[in-house]
């Protein structure tokens, strides 16, 4: 496991050029796109303050000095794990995106659960029983699923298992109870269940036609065990990739989501931050998103080695 | 891994086909029918219950008084903070709020507050003039940032205390616990409108120093609410606060919900998880229509005026008869029934109908396409010009509806979409041709003109069109000195009539503020500053009707 842990510290460490990269990019767009900071601290009506005390104002949050020393102090801080503070709401930027996390966790966990829940199963099944009609209906319902817009699907679980039938709450945060998170987990879930189902039909395709498979066979296994024991742990290599890459956006990627069912999470913080310009925010947000979406990749690459014992990490 | 695609695409449509179809099916719970008609149920005002409203707008950030100029933080901060003297909300009138009572010098410079001894904070100390002072000077202080900073400005000694040479507003004084008096160095006739300002809410010093920031996350007021909790872009819950003045307010709690998505709110209003939203023109159309839900309608001119503002120094534009001759080139009306599902007014000049000083003899400019073409003729432009707009995504929509019309007398309209942000910078800069949006906000209607046709504001202040004109400047400095009402009411009659005439804007529509509520709600008024700037003491709940549905 020595080898493991040196692969995380050099991991790590190229997470540092990349997050520092990402600041960087994100200082430059919200610098150049055109208008004065002041106003979004102050606001429109501020535009006849006395230059006097506008200069006062720059000077107190530091938005008088040159953009890259700007930058440069915005890095050391945030190094000190101080990212600045709000302009909108005057309060540290580290506050307001910690308060997301977990409403954002719980998202991308419950759709996570979801994905994999309904995914695995009807790619496995469609694999299995290739060419019948179980096949054929989950594939198309796999195709429904990644064409749905999420937004029209949350409004239609909205609307049919809220409004209509009064099972679930509409939407909400509800603090924090179970019932309020399963239908945005269902909508931010079902289009990656889609992928997933997609993705381990294929690989168990693949898979069940190798020669191993039907060694197993040829001993006289039940098929559930061949299906599973020896063609799925051997399929799982694409499967876990895509669920990786699917996973960083559950956790990151779920602005729609988090607007349609009113869920209090990162992406809605980030998309308000940009709409007000508040540079601060805007800042710390994508930093911490870039972190998650690392992170996760990293995971993600740890996971080979064990489903995997041809991976090995040098 | 090809496919069968035509199975695929064929489950595509049948699911959308199906779904669509079933979605069209109308969003009315089946016990709003049997629920009583408006009017129904009590009618005697009851205690007791929790009221739960839409916040439209996105999370306030902050509901420290001073610090977010938004309708967002503004709707809650008003009713957890009081003011000096309260601006009743729909009349305009100054009433008597933590003063009791008030004078004004003849010469108009000095004005005397008399404070009630009977208010409290939340955390249950006595207000004094101390804390209006604390709160007056903490408002205007540049280290403080608020985009207010300039409320007082004309009270004695500002800015040797924005400048840091003074460290007191000596134009403040604390006479005695509950005598506070301001003093002016020139007559300012919207100094009663200024310290009522919802933003001039008095705060406890002794707790903005103790919370530093996070005043603005656990706010301390003095108002008929209390601040119990707020989870970000999810609600803000406030309490009643038993304690007042002025006597508990009916409602036991109120429920902010922060909710973006119009059509989450609809589905959350029809579950009936919301009592009340401020509804918007896709939602107006269809439910002013509704035999049940047009009678829980509350419908009210905004003062807000939508106009297409013209940059008065750019030529074509520079000549009075080309702006005359796009104002008669449109016809308004059509717009605000077509585009905007009826829900706006349509102008006749820059002063809403719900101003004080509206003028219902006023006559604008009719549509009238031929004498709009003899006006460009006569301008020397007979083969019209090219007018660039600046619009954003929601505005162009209207301009997209006015190009037909200006195509028509020659004129041909290139849009230019914008964030609104950037389309704000380059109007304030001047780097406009013609932009649309929306102006006002304003119950006052000298403070509303001047702001955005006086000189003295060219450019960045408001008068961003570069209007120009000594007469209307002469009328407008005329009533920023004047204090009797009827005086100034006629000032701003005369300023409009000369502002018709020169037509600076292309005057369109006055926005219809709509407001939506559940038949057990009362108590809800047609606010024209802006709807959702509603007094929630004044509102009830018919529990009764509620729990039986």
């Amino acid at each position: 496991m020595g080898s493991v842990a040196r692969f995380v510290a050099r991991r790590v460490l190229l997470m540092v050029p990349v997050l520092v990269g990402i600041t960087l990019v994100i200082f430059v767009l919200m610098n150049v796109v055109p208008g004065d900071p002041l106003y979004a601290l102050i606001d429109e009506r501020a535009a006849g303050l006395d230059p006097a005390v506008a200069e006062q104002l720059r000077r107190q949050w530091g938005l008088d000095q040159p953009l890259p020393i700007q930058y440069v102090r915005f890095l050391l801080n945030a190094v000190q794990g101080d990212l600045g503070r709000s302009f909108i709401s005057r309060r540290p930027v580290t506050e307001a995106v910690a308060e997301r996390l977990g409403a954002t966790f719980k998202l991308g966990l419950g759709a996570l659960a979801v994905a994999l829940a309904l995914g695995l199963p009807a790619g496995i099944v469609a694999a299995v029983r290739r060419g019948t009609w179980v096949d054929t209906a989950s594939m198309m319902a796999a195709t429904a699923g990644v064409s749905l817009p999420v937004f029209w699907l949350g409004m239609l679980l909205m609307y049919w298992l809220a409004v209509r039938w009064q099972w679930l709450p509409p939407s909400g945060y509800g603090g924090g109870e179970l019932r309020y998170l399963v239908l945005p987990s269902l909508t931010l879930g079902l289009p990656v269940a889609a992928v997933i189902a997609r993705v381990t039909r294929s690989a168990m395709l693949e898979v069940l036609r190798q020669d191993y498979v039907t060694t197993a066979r040829a001993k006289g296994l039940g098929e559930g065990r061949v299906v599973l024991r020896h063609a799925l742990a051997n399929a799982l290599i694409p499967i876990v990739t895509i669920v990786g890459v699917q996973a960083g956006n559950l956790l990151t990627g779920a602005v729609v989501t988090e607007t349609v069912f009113n869920w209090p999470g990162l992406g809605r913080l980030l998309i308000d931050s940009i709409g007000r310009r508040d540079m601060p925010l805007v800042q710390g947000a994508v930093l911490v998103i870039a972190v998650l979406f690392a992170l996760v990749n990293l995971v993600v690459d740890i996971l080979y080695a064990f489903i995997d014992p041809r991976i090995r990490y040098q | 891994m090809q496919h069968r695609w035509w199975p695929s695409l064929a489950a595509v449509f049948a699911v959308l086909f199906a779904a669509a179809g079933l979605a069209g099916a109308g969003l009315e719970p089946a016990w709003a029918q049997s629920a009583a008609p408006a009017g129904g149920g009590a009618s005697v005002p009851q205690y007791g219950g929790t009221f739960v409203k839409s916040l439209n707008y996105g999370d306030p950030g902050s509901l420290d008084p001073i610090v977010k100029n938004e309708v967002a933080a503004l709707m809650v901060v008003m009713n957890l903070f009081d003011r000096l003297v309260k601006v009743n909300p729909v009349t305009g009138q100054i009433e008597p709020m933590l003063a009791e009572r008030w004078t004004i010098s003849d010469d108009g410079l000095t004005y005397t507050f008399y404070l009630r001894d009977d208010a409290k904070f939340h955390n249950g100390r006595p207000i004094t003039a101390e804390d209006v002072k604390y709160t007056l000077e903490r408002l205007s202080h540049p280290a403080n940032a608020s985009p207010r900073i300039n409320l007082l400005v004309g009270v004695a000694g500002l800015e040797e205390f924005q400048a840091g040479l003074a460290g007191e507003i000596v134009g403040l004084q604390v006479v005695s616990p509950y005598e506070f008096v301001i003093r002016l160095k020139e007559p300012k006739p919207t100094l009663l409108h200024d310290v009522g300002d919802p933003m001039a809410g008095i705060v406890p010093r002794e707790e903005v120093e103790r919370l530093g920031f996070d005043f603005g996350r656990r706010p301390v007021g003095s108002g008929p609410f209390k601040f119990v909790s707020w989870r970000s872009d999810d609600e803000i819950v406030l309490e009643a606060n038993l304690d007042y003045w002025a006597g508990r307010p009916y409602l036991d709690r109120v429920v902010f919900r922060i909710m973006r998505e119009e059509a989450t709110r609809d589905a959350e209003f029809m579950a009936g998880n919301l009592d009340a939203m401020t509804i918007g023109e896709a939602q107006y159309a269809r439910y002013s229509r509704d035999p049940f839900w047009s009678q829980h309608l509350i419908e009210v001119p905004e003062l807000f005026t939508r106009a297409l503002f013209l940059n008065n120094r750019v030529p074509p534009l520079d000549n009075v008869l080309v702006r005359q001759a796009l104002n008669y080139a449109i016809e308004k009306r059509l717009i605000v029934e077509r585009v905007l599902s009826n829900k706006a007014y349509p102008a006749t000049g820059p002063l809403q109908s719900s101003s004080p000083a509206f003028n219902p003899d006023l006559v604008g400019y009719p549509y009238d396409p031929e004498r709009a073409r003899a006006l460009l003729r006569q301008a020397g432009y007979p083969n019209g010009f090219e007018l660039e707009v600046l619009a954003t995504a929601s505005g162009s929509v209207v301009v997209e509806a006015l190009m037909g019309f200006l195509a028509d007398i020659g004129v041909n309209v290139r849009i230019v979409r914008l964030e609104s942000t950037t389309l704000f910078e380059r109007v304030r800069a001047g780097d406009y041709m013609a932009a649309y949006y929306s102006t006002g906000g304003e119950l006052d209607p000298i403070s509303f003109l001047a702001a955005r046709l006086h000189t003295r504001n060219h450019g960045a202040a408001g008068n961003s069109t570069w209007y120009a004109n000594p007469e209307v400047d002469r009328l407008l400095d005329e009533a920023l000195r004047t204090t009797d009402p009827a005086r100034r009411i006629e000032l701003a009659r005369r300023v409009e009539e000369i502002v018709v005439a020169d037509a600076p804007w292309v005057f369109l529509n006055y926005n219809k503020a709509v407001m939506m509520h559940q038949p057990w709600v009362h108590g809800l008024q047609p606010v024209p500053t802006d709807i959702d700037f509603q007094d929630l003491s004044k509102v009830w709940i018919d529990t009764n009707m509620r729990r039986s549905r």
